[in-house]
């Protein structure tokens, strides 16, 4: 399949693919942030309404400080300015660089996504090929118990689960943080993560399987004789692969983007309870940084995604 | 096909049964703590505490509750408060001599103070935390606290920004390395007290040599950047994490108290929930309780003396708009808000929505501030149902009849939106009045307030001083900066102007107390229901947090002198 | 195919669309009621759905006022009188569950009915409206696409709230709205990726060889083929949305008080426990 790079014709239009693609992000991004822009500024309540509210000459002082004091039309061209050369601006709550407190946060979510998602997939697609070769049997059910019960059960019940059964009344596991290398602060928040998308990926692996085990390809192969196991590594995992790796784009940027839901359980402090926060608190700055990042991460992993499916399926040609 | 089948139910059943007891082992826990330790203090020793993160490192900027309790711990003022709410010297080696007039403070400062960095403290660098403060483009959000030294208002309230002419006129400035000397436009009987608060403490002039300077924003590089003269240094500072404290080699230890603890660790948990289940793993030593299972940690932790409540200079209660039509009637006005008011059952309330975790109160200001005993208007404005109907009848509307849906508006929260339904309740049970619940986050909420945008409004007021003009000025008389509800009345605004800069002490605190009484039984504005109290874990082993635990502290117990915190094993 | 991407993205791809596809209802149906677990399924469901229906409007199955307060029975466990115990206020959870659930499918079946809307009208013209059109509705996918969900949600319910506009002011409508704002994405990608590839299916040469109309086409022949993947989006997108609405509840502004949704009943539950 690698053969696909090493056609000069396909390269090249490759390459121009995605350069298109990679120019496309341009106005996908400016839309991103006008519509996050005026839409965050018609909520109810600035970032300087507090719960004592500020005399007047103070939040005028403010104002004039983070450059909110302007019309909004001038606010935004200035926003987008600043944003071409790359300045993502101010926290209004802390007064910190936007970018600065993505990129700090980014590291921890990054580690405790990309650990969810191996366990998503290593798990999810295990599960995923034992209901398959056991399709209406024991196992078949176990798996399929366990896609529903991932489900179903939303990640801020289990993870409260996880917390006061296993940290609080078995103490196997600490509270609190991230720390990449020490279990106890890693598996509980990779479950409480990585199980609704293990539970997706068992299911669709499970339903590719088992339209790839109908195919007349694996039939004769069975039929000339190749040991079953051969037949199921060889032949139908990989052939299973094509929508696995199609739903694993997206849910690896959804998992490194962050959770607010698990960062906030376990208080791991990652880039997630930015996107919530920085709604309730009004803080501009982050709203839009951190829209922007998600925007940009998703666009990428979708055009890995593409570039990956091609890989898969040589069938795929770029134009 | 059978025998399979029934297999699979077995093992359904099998999986069920694990999960059910899984639970259930999890809901009858014990975490029978070892009972109190009351060892004695030792040398060395490490805290962690779980704390909410504040939004700025800078004393002459700060508003939040967290950011003033981490303040406290590495910067002292010129005066601190001591147990009993009175400004002792700190900084100062003793009280100010005051001028004749009232107007001019002179102090001096102790000998050989030092910054943690080696330099010298000096009169300059409190001169320069004052200036910051006034400084309009610092944005201080207690700027109003100080609004009575002299040409601090007029160059925070100047519209170009900051002027150095009119800081210049600010009047504070240091005589020689030791005497400073404040100036301030009226008499002011609490005026040393504000000397200790945070937004006077010292700037380090060797630092940032002009009021404007940029102050180092809450991130990894601040402690490197920032010089300390309180009992701690800020050794590190991890955004959404952690800051971590050491002891400050050059604390001048005022009080004789060092700090005994090798460091001090402040972890940033912003769910309550959380750092109650860290606590319980030992993880952290010290949280404020997750209210919602307030029951479940009495019956745990107060056997163990490990839940501590304090009570805490704050009062809640229905803030009532009183340009609404109905509310602010000049005639019937009262009859309504007394007929809400008394329709209000705040013992329940306090039972159901805070585990009883607040006091039930019918006097605005606490009494240690100078208020009333929680009584003292029971039979005025207490519940009572049928007083409440009679009130309702006298105003005009005989059970309830045509009287308005009025709305009332909550900050999104499980205790809030409790006592949001349970006022529902007793208004439409004892009143027949219905009334709309509007859930809002909590900027929202603020804005609405702020704009003066609401009817009914559970909210109240936290002290920011212990004094009883702290509860008065800016939020009872007409026109006052912080009074949304639009409480006007003669008689307030007569009193609050004798009161406001009056230097006979005794007399200003019963005109005080006359005011309290005015604002409670004339609804002016609130509805006046509870007293607020805060929760806490502290670990058995600790030393100084529980014993110091009172309405001073900020977030953690016995942060206003956090230099007597240490471990007894 | 035409570009890559054309292929069905996240929350797609189930057995469904990977089955060969059927025509008939009555060939799903028979299908349906001869799997024994789908049926078991089906009369679970069915029983949920009475008991919401008659649980909100008959007081034999309601038993209680679920606002009625009694504060001297408050957090009571479950028991004959109170079937799954009191909650702090003293109100009966047994109706209040009941009145949530109603809640909670009236958000999971109102985000997916304007989900489907928009993403079959997305995903057709797209599909159906020639290159122009396709790259309009593509870019347009893509941008609902790059949005943070819960920050984008919790951003279109703050804007929506507090405004006096029809419907719309309406806080269960408001959270319907928000929430199907950033669901309706994968639907449309998804119908557009089916329709590209049934327009290379045989029958549909055949039908268009036989001067069949283009909407004849599209409404018989195509849209019903194209339903099997979508239903499955939509019905994985319900519990989807009611989390979502959970997620808001327990962190921004859930429903109207004291009308309870599953997820604030959860929030409290969870907070109880331990």
């Amino acid at each position: 399949m690698l053969s696909l790079f090493s056609d000069g014709n396909n390269d090249k239009a490759m390459t121009g693919y995605i350069i298109r693609r990679v120019l496309r992000m341009i106005p996908l991004l400016w839309a991103v942030a006008t519509v996050t822009f005026f839409l965050m500024h018609a909520v109810e309540g600035g970032p300087f309404d507090r719960e004592k509210e500020l005399p007047p000459n103070v939040l005028a002082n403010l104002e004039k400080k983070y450059n909110v004091d302007n019309p909004l039309v001038e606010q935004y061209g200035l926003y987008l300015l600043n944003l071409v050369q790359g300045d993502l601006g101010l926290s209004f709550e802390t007064n910190r660089e936007v970018s600065t407190i993505i990129r700090e946060g980014v590291e921890v979510s990054a580690q405790l996504g990309a650990s969810a998602f191996l366990y998503a997939m290593v798990f999810g697609m295990t599960m995923g090929v034992i209901s398959a070769l056991n399709q209406n049997r024991l196992g078949d059910y176990l798996g399929v118990f366990f896609a529903t019960i991932g489900t179903a059960l939303p990640n801020f019940i289990m993870a409260t689960f996880l917390v006061i059964i296993f940290s609080v009344q078995l103490g196997w596991f600490d509270v609190l943080g991230w720390e990449l290398g020490n279990y106890r602060k890693m598996v509980l928040p990779i479950l409480a993560l990585g199980t609704l998308p293990a539970a997706y990926i068992a299911r669709v692996t499970r339903a590719s399987i088992l339209e790839v085990l109908n195919q007349d390809y694996i039939r004769t192969a069975r039929a000339k004789g190749l040991a079953e196991r051969v037949v199921v590594l060889r032949h139908t995992i990989k052939n299973a692969m094509v929508p696995i790796l199609t739903v694993a784009g997206p849910i690896f940027a959804f998992l490194v983007t962050g959770s607010f839901i698990v960062e906030r359980i376990f208080a791991i402090n990652g880039v997630g309870r930015h996107f919530v926060t920085a709604v309730f608190q009004r803080d501009y700055g982050v709203i839009m940084g951190t829209t922007i990042f998600y925007a940009v991460i998703i666009a990428a992993a979708n055009l890995v995604v593409d570039i990956l499916y091609a890989v898969a399926d040589p069938r795929i040609r770029y134009r | 096909m059978k025998r399979p089948r029934r297999v699979r139910w077995l093992w359904l059943l099998a999986a069920l049964a694990a999960i059910v007891a899984v639970a259930f082992a999890a809901c009858d826990g014990d975490d029978d703590g070892d009972g109190v330790v009351s060892g004695d203090r030792i040398q060395g020793g490490e805290l962690t505490l779980a704390t909410i993160e504040g939004d700025a490192l800078d004393p002459h900027f700060s508003s939040f509750a967290s950011d003033i309790s981490l303040q406290r711990m590495i910067w002292r003022g010129l005066y601190t408060l001591d147990a009993s709410n009175e400004p002792q010297p700190s900084m100062a080696a003793s009280l100010p001599d005051i001028s004749e007039d009232g107007k001019t403070y002179t102090i001096t400062l102790r000998d050989g103070l030092q910054w943690s960095d080696g330099d010298d403290l000096l009169a300059e660098d409190f001169v320069m935390g004052i200036l910051r403060t006034c400084n309009p483009d610092n944005a201080g959000e207690y700027q109003y606290v100080l609004t009575n030294i002299a040409g601090c208002d007029d160059h925070f309230g100047n519209d170009d920004g900051f002027d150095e002419a009119l800081e210049n006129l600010v009047g504070v400035q240091a005589i020689d390395d030791t005497t400073i000397e404040i100036t301030i436009a009226e008499p002011q009987p609490t005026f040393t007290i504000i000397l200790s608060l945070w937004m006077t403490f010292p700037a380090p002039v060797h630092l940032f040599p002009n009021s404007g300077d940029a102050w180092p924003d809450p991130g990894p590089s601040a402690p490197g950047q920032l010089a300390f003269n309180g009992p701690y240094i800020l050794t590190a500072y991890t955004p959404g994490d952690s800051a971590v404290l050491e002891p400050n080699p050059n604390w001048a230890a005022p009080n004789g108290i060092s700090p005994t603890l090798d460091k001090v660790t402040l972890r940033f948990i912003d769910d309550e929930a959380v750092s109650t289940n860290a606590y319980r793993t030992g993880e952290v030593d010290f949280t404020n309780v997750d209210l919602a299972q307030l029951s479940a940690i009495k019956s745990d932790f107060e056997p163990t003396g490990e839940y501590v409540r304090v009570l805490f200079p704050g009062t809640v209660g229905l803030q009532m708009q009183l340009t609404h039509p109905v509310l602010g009637d000049p005639d019937t006005g009262l009859d309504v808000r007394l007929a809400l008011r008394r329709s209000i059952d705040e013992f329940t309330e306090n039972e159901v929505c805070f585990d009883g975790g607040r006091v039930p109160t019918t006097s605005w200001i606490p009494e240690v501030s100078g208020g009333h005993p929680p009584d003292a208007f029971e039979d005025v404005i207490g519940f009572n149902p049928d007083a409440a109907r009679a009130h309702l009848e006298a105003a005009g509307f005989p059970d309830g009849e045509g009287f308005p849906t009025l709305s009332i508006l909550v900050r999104d929260s499980p205790s809030n939106i409790c006592v949001a339904e349970f006022l529902q309740e007793g208004f439409r049970t004892i009143l027949n009045i219905e009334t709309t619940i509007e859930v809002v986050d909590g900027p929202t909420r603020s804005a609405r307030f702020t704009a003066e945008d609401f009817e009914l409004f559970p909210g109240g007021w936290i002290q920011d001083y212990p004094d009883p003009e702290n509860w008065v000025l800016g939020l009872a008389e007409t026109g006052g900066s912080l009074n949304n509800y639009n409480c006007s009345d003669p008689e307030i605004d007569a009193l609050v102007e004798q009161a406001r800069f009056n230097t006979n002490n005794e007399e200003r605190l019963q005109q005080y107390k006359q005011i309290n009484e005015l604002i409670v039984t004339r609804v002016c504005g609130i509805g006046v229901g509870l007293h607020l109290a805060n929760d806490y874990l502290i670990k058995p082993f600790t030393v100084g947090l529980a014993e110091n635990a009172r309405g001073l502290d900020a977030v953690i117990a016995g942060d206003w002198i956090a230099e007597a915190w240490g471990v007894s094993e | 195919m035409a570009e890559a991407e054309a292929v069905s993205p996240l929350e797609a791809l189930e057995e469904v669309a990977l089955r060969p596809e059927r025509g008939l209802w009555s060939d799903a149906f028979r299908r349906l009621i001869r799997n024994r677990l789908s049926m078991a399924a089906l009369i679970l469901l069915a029983i949920v759905a009475a008991l919401v229906v008659l649980g909100n409007y008959v007081d034999v199955v309601q038993r209680y006022d679920p606002r009625v307060q009694d504060h001297s029975a408050t957090q009571e466990g479950p028991s004959l009188d109170h079937f799954f115990g009191t909650d702090q206020l003293g109100r009966d959870n047994w109706a209040r569950v009941l009145q949530g659930t109603w809640i909670s499918l009236q958000v999971g079946l109102g985000v997916q009915v304007i989900a489907l809307t928009i993403g079959l009208l997305v995903g057709g013209i797209a599909a159906l409206g020639g290159r122009l059109l396709d790259n309009l509705m593509m870019r347009l996918t893509d941008l609902g696409f790059a949005f943070p969900d819960l920050l984008f949600i919790i951003l279109l319910r703050a804007v929506l709230a507090g405004r006096d506009w029809p419907i719309l002011g309406e806080p269960v409508p408001q959270m319907i709205f928000a929430i199907a704002f950033v669901n309706w994405v994968i639907i449309s990608r998804l119908v557009r990726g089916q329709m590209l590839s049934l327009a290379e299916r045989d029958y549909v040469m055949a039908a268009r060889a036989m001067g069949a109309t283009q909407m004849r086409i599209v409404f018989q022949h195509m849209l019903p083929n194209t339903l099997g993947p979508v239903i499955v989006a939509v019905v994985f997108g319900i519990p989807l949305a009611i989390f979502a609405e959970a997620v808001l509840a327990s962190s921004a502004s859930g429903c109207p008080r004291p009308r309870p949704a599953w997820a604030s009943w959860s929030r409290m539950a969870t907070a109880s426990f331990r």
